[in-house]
Parts: C-alpha cells; sequence; structure tokens
C-alpha cells in the first residue's frame, strides 16, 4: 500500500474526496472565532497517518477559495511537501543557517494563489533550528506575505519539534488515521501539544473507510456532476 | 474507561470489516476437515445380533429357577454376556484366529476398542459391533468373535455339568451296589423265612413309611446334588475370592425360613399323600422361598463383589446357594431320621417274622427309590454336558457392510465449517477488541474530547474496488494478507 502522494484536491476536484477537503476547509474557518487565524500547524501523534498529504491538499483547497497561502514544510527530518509539488529542497534550513531572505527561496507551486517554502537540507539539529528566535522571525515574515501560513510538522509523540512550534502558531490540527492509532497515543499527543502552550482547533480523521451505501451515494453525486 | 456499548451496526460493522479474516478461517477448517477426511483411513462395522435367554431347563434344575420374564435379570443377564464377549479369553482367541496374517498383531485392549455391545432396549436382544479397515474383516471377526463367544459359553456349561455328572454317577454307581445288595437280602430272607407276601397289617404300615421314605430318599440325593454343585463350583473358583461372604441377615431369615418348611413338609409327609392341599401349599411356598433366597444372594453378590469378572460371580453365586441348600437338606434330614423313628417303634409291635420282612422290603425300597432318583439326574447332567446352550441364539450373522462408518466426511465438513465461522467470528471480535483504535468521531470525542474539523476518507479503497465484486475483492485482500505473511 505504497502512499501515493497526490494532490487529488488539485487533480480531480470534482472527487469526493476534494469534496472533503474542501468541508474541511470550511471547518478550519470557523474554528477560532475569538482571534486571528492565521498560522496554522498540522501534526500527528505518530507516523505514517497521511499528514503531509493531508497538509498539502488543505493548502490547495484553501487557495482555490482564493486565499493567498504559502505552505512552509517544518518536518526538518523527513521532508516531503518539496516531493509532493515537485520542487527544489530549498528552504528554512538554509534561511536558519545560511542567512538566506525568506522571499528569495519561496517557490511558486504552479497552483494560483499557493506558495511554498520546502524544508531545506536535513540538519542534525532539528528541534533546536525550530526553537530558534529567527524560526519565529520567519513565521512572521511569512504571514506579511500571506493570508494563511500553513506549517507540516512532525508526528508529535516521537519527537518535540512540534511542540517547539506549538506556542508560535494560532491553532494546531491533529491528523490522526483512522483505525491504526490507539487512543492512548493521541491522548499522549494532546497531552504534549497543551502542554507547549499550543491551541488545538481539532482532529482531522484520515483514512476514514467508507461505508458501501456512502460510497455510492458519493460517486453517484460525483459521477452525475461529471457527466453534466 | 467508558462502558463499552454493543451496538448491532458496530458488530456489522466489525463483521464486514473482518470479512477475510471470516472467510480465512471458515475456508481453512473446511478444506482442513476435507483433506484429513480423505487421509484417515476408513473404518468398517459389521453387526451381529444374539438373543439371551433366562436360563431354563436342565442345566440349572438344582434350584428353582427365577422368575422368568424379570427385565432386571434380562438386564443382568444381557451385561453377564457383554462382559463375557469383552472377556480376554474370548477376544485373545479371536485375535489369534483373525489377526495372525497382519503385520502388527493388536492387543487385546486395542482390540477390545474395536468390540461394541449393545443391548436393544426392552428385548432380550444384544447387539454386537466390530470396527475393522475393510469390510470383509469386519464381518469375520464379527462371526469369529460369536463363535468363540459361544464356544466358551458351552465350555462353561459343560465344565460345570461334567463335575456334577462325575460326582453323581459316583453316587450312582455306589447306589446300584446298594440296590442289589438290599435286594439279594430281601430275596434271601423271603427264602429263608419262606415268607412270599408281607402280611395285611404289616402292608399297610409299610405303605405308611413309604411316602417318608421317598422323601428320605430325595433328600438324600438332594443333598448329594447340592454337594455335587458346590465340589464343582469350588473347583472352578479355585482358592480366588474366597473372601466374599454373601451372608446377611435377610438370607439367613430365609436359610432359616426354607428349614421350617421342609420339616413342616416331611411332617405332613408322614401322614398325607403328595395331592393333599396342605403338602400342596407348603410345597408351593418352599418354591417360593427358594426362589427369593436365589434372588438375594445374587443381589449380594452383585453389591459386595461388583468388579469380579461376571462368570466369577455366577459361579460365586451358585457356591452360595449350594451352601444353603446343603444347609436345608441336612435340617431336613433330621426330621426324616426322627419320623422314621417313630415309625420304627410302630413296626416294633410286629411279630418278629414280620418285623424282619418289613426292614429288609423298605431298604430295598428306598435303594430303589434312591438309585431312580440319581439315575434321572446323571441323566440330566449327560445330556446338559453334551448339549449345546440356548440360552444364547444367534438372530443375524454378520455381513460385510457396504460401507465405511468412519470417516463421516459430510458431517466432519458440516461440523467445521460452522466451527470455522464460530472460531473465525470469534477472532475477528477479539482482535478487533484487542486492537481498539480511534475510527469514528465519536471515538476521538470520546478520548480526546477535541472537534473533528474533516473526515478524509481512504484513498486505496476508493480508487481501486468499490464498483468490483465481493469476491474478487476478498481474493485480492487474501493475496495482499498472504503477500504480507511471506
Amino acid at each position: 500500500m505504497a502512499q501515493k502522494r497526490q494532490l487529488i484536491v488539485h487533480e480531480d476536484a470534482k472527487s469526493p474526496i476534494a469534496e472533503a477537503y474542501r468541508t474541511m476547509r470550511t471547518n478550519i474557518q470557523f474554528a477560532k472565532v475569538d482571534s486571528d487565524l492565521r498560522v496554522i500547524m498540522f501534526t500527528s501523534a505518530g507516523p505514517g497517518e497521511g499528514k503531509s498529504t493531508t497538509t498539502a491538499n488543505t493548502a490547495v483547497a484553501m487557495a482555490q477559495a482564493g486565499k493567498k497561502v504559502i505552505i512552509v514544510d517544518c518536518d526538518l527530518r523527513k521532508p516531503v511537501q518539496h516531493k509532493i509539488f515537485g520542487k527544489r529542497n530549498r528552504g528554512v534550513t538554509n534561511i536558519l543557517v545560511e542567512d538566506r531572505s525568506v522571499a528569495d527561496l519561496i517557490q511558486e507551486t504552479g497552483i494560483d494563489n499557493l506558495q511554498m517554502l520546502p524544508s531545506g537540507p536535513i540538519p542534525p539539529n532539528p528541534s533546536e533550528l525550530l526553537g530558534s528566535a529567527k524560526m519565529r522571525d520567519i513565521i512572521d515574515c511569512l504571514k506579511g506575505l500571506a493570508d494563511i501560513v500553513i506549517i507540516d510538522a512532525p508526528p508529535t509523540v516521537a519527537v518535540t519539534d512540534a511542540c517547539v512550534l506549538a506556542a508560535s502558531v494560532d491553532g494546531i490540527l491533529l491528523v490522526l488515521g483512522a483505525g491504526e492509532i490507539r487512543p492512548e497515543m493521541a491522548q499522549k499527543a494532546k497531552e504534549l501539544l497543551l502542554k507547549a502552550n499550543g491551541h488545538i482547533l481539532g482532529v482531522i480523521l484520515n483514512k476514514v473507510e467508507i461505508e458501501e451505501e456512502h460510497a455510492y451515494y458519493y460517486y453517484y453525486y460525483g459521477n452525475e456532476k461529471k457527466t453534466k | 474507561m467508558d462502558e463499552t456499548t454493543l451496538d448491532l451496526r458496530d458488530i456489522i460493522k466489525t463483521l464486514k470489516k473482518k470479512r477475510k479474516l471470516i472467510i480465512g478461517t471458515f475456508l481453512l477448517f473446511v478444506s482442513l476437515a476435507v483433506v484429513v477426511s480423505f487421509l484417515i483411513p476408513p473404518t468398517y462395522e459389521a453387526e451381529t445380533a444374539i438373543r439371551v435367554k433366562q436360563p431354563k431347563g436342565l442345566a440349572s434344575s438344582l434350584l428353582s429357577d427365577l422368575p422368568t420374564g424379570n427385565p432386571m435379570g434380562t438386564k443382568q443377564l444381557m451385561s453377564t454376556y457383554a462382559e463375557i464377549i469383552k472377556s480376554r479369553t474370548v477376544v485373545q482367541e479371536v485375535i489369534d484366529k483373525t489377526q495372525a496374517d497382519k503385520n502388527e498383531i493388536p492387543t487385546y485392549e486395542n482390540m477390545l476398542k474395536r468390540i461394541t455391545t449393545q443391548p436393544v432396549k426392552d428385548t432380550e436382544i444384544l447387539n454386537v459391533k466390530i470396527q475393522a479397515g475393510s469390510p470383509e474383516e469386519a464381518q469375520l471377526v464379527a462371526n469369529t468373535l460369536i463363535e468363540v463367544f459361544l464356544g466358551r459359553m458351552t465350555a462353561l456349561v459343560r465344565g460345570e455339568q461334567s463335575t456334577v455328572k462325575e460326582f453323581i454317577g459316583q453316587r450312582l454307581k455306589d447306589s446300584k451296589a446298594e440296590l442289589e445288595q438290599a435286594e439279594a437280602i430281601l430275596q434271601k430272607y423271603k427264602e429263608e423265612q419262606k415268607v412270599v407276601d408281607p402280611s395285611q397289617e404289616s402292608k399297610a404300615l409299610l405303605d405308611k413309611v413309604a411316602g417318608i421314605d421317598k422323601l428320605a430318599a430325595e433328600n438324600r440325593v438332594a443333598l448329594a446334588a447340592s454337594q455335587a454343585k458346590l465340589a464343582s463350583t469350588r473347583q472352578q473358583l479355585g482358592s480366588q475370592h474366597q473372601g466374599v461372604v454373601a451372608d446377611n441377615a435377610l438370607i439367613q431369615q430365609y436359610k432359616a425360613k426354607l428349614t421350617e418348611l421342609e420339616i413342616e413338609l416331611v411332617s405332613l409327609s408322614a401322614n398325607y399323600t403328595d395331592q393333599h392341599p396342605q403338602v400342596v401349599a407348603i410345597q408351593a411356598a418352599i418354591k417360593e422361598t427358594k426362589a427369593m433366597l436365589a434372588a438375594e444372594i445374587g443381589r449380594v453378590v452383585n453389591a459386595e463383589a461388583p468388579s469380579i469378572n461376571p462368570i466369577y460371580q455366577g459361579l460365586l453365586q451358585s457356591q452360595i446357594q449350594a451352601q444353603a441348600e446343603i444347609a436345608v437338606a441336612g435340617a431336613q434330614k433330621q426330621a426324616i431320621d426322627q419320623i422314621i423313628q417313630e415309625g420304627s417303634q410302630e413296626v416294633a409291635k410286629l411279630p418278629a417274622k414280620e418285623q424282619g420282612l418289613i426292614k429288609v422290603a423298605r431298604d430295598a425300597n428306598v435303594a430303589q427309590e434312591i438309585y431312580i432318583m440319581l439315575a434321572k439326574r446323571y441323566e440330566e447332567a449327560r445330556i446338559s454336558e453334551v448339549m449345546e446352550p440356548t440360552d444364547v441364539q444367534i438372530i443375524d450373522k454378520a455381513i460385510a457392510p457396504e460401507n465405511p462408518i468412519k470417516p463421516k466426511k459430510v458431517l466432519n465438513v458440516v461440523i467445521a465449517a460452522i466451527l470455522g465461522l464460530f472460531v473465525g467470528t470469534g477472532i475477528a471480535f477479539f482482535t478487533e477488541y484487542i486492537n481498539k483504535t480511534i475510527r469514528t468521531a465519536e471515538d476521538v470525542k470520546q478520548y480526546l474530547d477535541l472537534p473533528v474539523i474533516g473526515s478524509i476518507p481512504d484513498f486505496d479503497s476508493d480508487t481501486s474496488s468499490h464498483n468490483t465484486s465481493w469476491v474478487t475483492r476478498a481474493t485480492e485482500l487474501f493475496k495482499t494478507k498472504t503477500g504480507h505473511k511471506a
């Protein structure tokens, strides 16, 4: 079951999955009413829950809604965003280590309104880099460049990286692989993020099994739209 | 932990999700059952039926029969015969006769496992079933078993009867000598004293004592027969099982009553003939008491020595019966002797010549009476010895069975199928329970108390297989499963 990393929202905008992302997009917009929601971090409890794919697709969905979106790959251990969008991997670590300017490294994705900042080469000390003052500067800078900044962070329970970033973002979305994640793991992830003063917007349930009758409905609806 | 609630929908969902596992287990069980059913060598069963009758006739004429048609008796007899069929002597002989050409000659215990005896309810029929690797062998073993069993029964009965016959034969010889001697004396007396017939008075007296003389003769023969029986059972029992003493209060009571009745019969016989109602009544009472005594002895032997081989149980029973009979006959003899004593006093009043005649005539009469009775008994014993025991009859001989009884292929497969479904479902629910994961928005709410912002359907299940039939899907899943294992 090799993960097909695909931007389904972009490639097949009529598919039920794309529809699910669009629904989610709306939900995120209403998730935080009291204050601005500009910087959103995506993380998961453990590896392999489909976090990066979900992040990329959500970013695409938001861009499609007309918002100016920048996606930042802060998974400095196992970066994949540049692969998903098929871009050169020069980004966050280059800024942090080599003093390059943010604007230099932001790349266009080829999708309207969506730009990206890859992770850059894998550093030996990712947690320290992400916790530095410079990292906060980068985020602030990005806020100035786009309506919404989406951060792809590593799994929470495995490494502390996500917790280091937690306080610097406006909201956190926890991606959980349905039928894969054990309740204790998820609870642990929530606990860690709350301890790090993170604001958890909610959970994204990924890989949800569709019951057959629902799937039929989805498909029927989708196909009908296509034929029109 | 929150209370786990079982929802029918959850159950169906789990079943759907784990159907590959359930179907896999099901198929595994069924194929295993099929393979095993075909691998197990078939077993054939041959059946014979024998009829077990309540013993009657000469073989057990020494003591009155048990009341016939007693279901308990039949049941007991059936188990006795079933045990004899399964006894080492019989089974070993069958092994020697039928299994000698085998590479691996079965032991007694192994052979025993292949023999089943089963009484047919409410009848005197005993079914004997034999299992074997081939129809012909099953038939052969079954018929050989019955043959050997009948042979064994004949040998057992004949063994008993031949001892009795020998014993009585000895007495008969003695008795014949005595009779000849008594007749010679009578003849001689008549010639010497020149009397042909006793006087009218003597003749009346002689007739009167004749009845009691006959009783005395019967008593002596009965005593001899009982002793013969006792000797026979002792010989067969050997020194074993001497420890069992069936001598409880009830048996003592029956013995005492029997003695009493016999003595009463003796005193009545002194004055009345056999047809007198009182004599008939006493004789009936005696018969009844004897039956009750025999039943009680049987019960006690069964209760006190239940583990002993049924053949020995039977012998033990006859031994105790013989002892009781000897005791009763002894008491009877005393009573008879007393009456004879009284008779002699009357005789003493007659003239000397007449007295002498009566004495020798009576001696001759008694000797003759004894001789006749012994001769009758001897004849009975002789016939019994050569007679086939008729209380076991073969109803059905075994025929070669057409189909094997084991393995029952269809039944095995059905059981395996049911079992497979159960086990598969069990494993499905068990793994589901063990691998508790977050699956739905409710789970998220329950464990994390966080809202679900979005639900993204599964890419893979979405793109590949929704429009395909479940069969191809199952095989596909099966493949991925085995692929994982490899």
